[in-house]
């Protein structure tokens, strides 16, 4: 009776310690599952998030260059024709008063076809495919600076060589984006713009000595509904897989844009031709 | 010698073992709410178990100058067993997991009706002989079911959240083993002495103690992790 008890209390010990271990098995078992399933949708979700960002950054960019090409063409085109034709009245036969409105009509109108001129260079791309991202981005400091009290310099790293232009546009858009911010809104009286270039991997940094963005500040504006401009550079650093810091000191504030240049989605603008 | 040493290791662990989870209790800054019982517990365990242990060392030298019900130690496992429950019920409680909510909130009811009929009308809670194995196996059953709810719940839980990081974890886990482990121990306990089975009875505590620390270095763990879980 002795040796049956002591037996049958080992044995129900036994089998309860067993039937735990055995739970506690199965729920790893489990959840090793589940983070499995959980870790693959993520990945499709992310992947899901990525082409939409891809598609939303091609259907800007061949909306730009659709704009681009109408007031480079059509608007571009009259406002030429309209200028020959204002060209073509005589002006001997005119009084002081409307010679001094056509000259004025023929400046404004001349000022019109700049501007036009200069926003579809700006919406188009065709500086950056000719003749580089460095390039592009010296000119856009040029038009840029032009009449603005902005000291301006750019230290870029020449051994960059464009391998996908696609990739160069979206780098091109996101300083054009910060460059105008930093116009619009930082009271800056320099600025500085350097790349360098090293294993595939480019780094870009804008100095300037106004008021900046710290990361808190800029992580949460780019959630505001007006923020729409930090939105799309965030949306083009996902598309890179590249990263985007911002950081302030007491000589001024820096945007560091590290981007790989090699692994990049093809986001080529499809722009129809006429 | 060194037998004599591990003897009274194991003899005086239920005391030193919490000392285990107290270290980092002590430590820990504003731990989750849900700990909260499980804290309370290891104090309260632990003051109960020194009196369990000096009644029980008292009585191992031959002092018997204390009152008769302060002679054995016995109404004292009752006490810490009744409290364990609770304490425990209220920690599933507080985990809230939406599963069998009802039934967990029930259960430390049912249990205390049980009590009250048991030791009215059946045995003595301050009982000189012996602990009582009734009262001990249906705390180690109701404890059982809570730790298998929980772990029922994690597997249809469909967040897939990672095991250590689940809140309780390690606590229900050490609890699960400490009463799988205890179950046939406490049921059969009054039995095996009433058999004339004490140095198996002894013997069989050995097993209880363990999986005491056991729970105490789970609990530690538990205390130990950031960030809540």
């Amino acid at each position: 009776m002795g040796t049956d008890l002591t037996f049958l209390v080992i044995l129900g010990i036994a089998v309860m310690l067993l039937m735990v271990i055995s739970v506690l098995l199965a729920v790893v078992f489990s959840q090793r599952k589940k983070n499995q399933h959980r870790i693959a949708m993520e990945k499709l979700r992310e992947e899901q998030q990525n082409l939409l960002i891809e598609a939303a950054v091609r259907s800007e960019e061949t909306e730009r260059h659709r704009i681009a090409e109408t007031l480079h063409d059509e608007v571009g085109a009259i406002l030429s024709s309209a200028k020959l034709h204002l060209l073509g009245i005589k002006t001997v036969s005119l009084d002081e008063r409307d010679k001094s409105l056509h000259d004025k009509g023929s400046e404004l109108l001349n000022d019109v076809i700049h501007k036009v001129r200069g926003i579809s260079h700006n919406l188009h791309s065709n500086i950056l495919k000719e003749f580089g991202l460095n390039e592009a981005i010296r000119d856009f400091i040029r038009k840029i600076m032009q009449g603005a009290i902005i000291k301006a310099t750019t230290e870029l790293d020449d051994s960059y060589q464009t391998e996908n232009p696609d990739n160069d546009i979206s780098i091109y858009r996101m300083l054009q984006e910060l460059m105008n911010n930093i116009l619009k809104h930082a009271n800056a009286t320099e600025f500085i713009i350097s790349s360098t270039h090293k294993d595939n991997e480019l780094d870009l940094v804008l100095f300037h000595n106004g008021n900046g963005l710290t990361q808190e500040q800029f992580e949460e504006l780019r959630y505001r509904k007006e923020g729409l401009g930090l939105k799309n550079i965030q949306n083009r650093v996902i598309m890179l897989k590249g990263t985007i810091h911002f950081a302030g000191g007491s000589e001024g504030y820096r945007i560091n844009i590290h981007v790989p240049v090699t692994t990049s989605p093809k986001i080529t603008p499809q722009v129809q031709s006429k | 010698m060194i037998l004599t040493i591990l003897r009274a290791i194991f003899d005086w662990s239920e005391v030193w073992a919490l000392l285990i989870p107290l270290a980092f209790i002590l430590t820990r800054k504003n731990p989750p709410a849900y700990l909260k019982p499980v804290r309370m517990y290891v104090w309260i365990a632990f003051v109960l178990n020194i009196g369990a242990i000096v009644i029980w060392y008292r009585n191992r030298l031959g002092l018997t100058d204390l009152p008769q019900f302060l002679r054995s130690n016995n109404f004292l496992y009752n006490i810490h067993s009744v409290i364990r429950l609770l304490l425990f019920s209220w920690f599933f409680i507080l985990l809230n997991q939406r599963f069998m909510h009802r039934v967990k909130a029930v259960l430390p009811f049912l249990f205390i009706l049980l009590l009250l009929i048991n030791f009215i009308f059946f045995e003595d809670f301050f009982n000189y002989a012996m602990l009582s194995s009734r009262l001990l196996a249906t705390e180690a059953a109701i404890l059982l079911f809570y730790c298998l709810q929980y772990y029922i719940y994690l597997t249809i839980d469909d967040k897939g959240t990672a095991l250590e990081k689940q809140p309780g974890f390690w606590v229900v886990t050490g609890l699960s083993i400490y009463v799988a482990a205890n179950f046939f121990i406490f049921l059969f306990y009054t039995y095996l002495l009433k058999q004339k089975l004490k140095v198996f009875a002894v013997n069989i505590w050995d097993v209880h103690n363990i999986v005491f620390i056991v729970l105490c270095i789970c609990i530690a763990i538990n205390f130990r992790k950031k960030n809540g879980y």
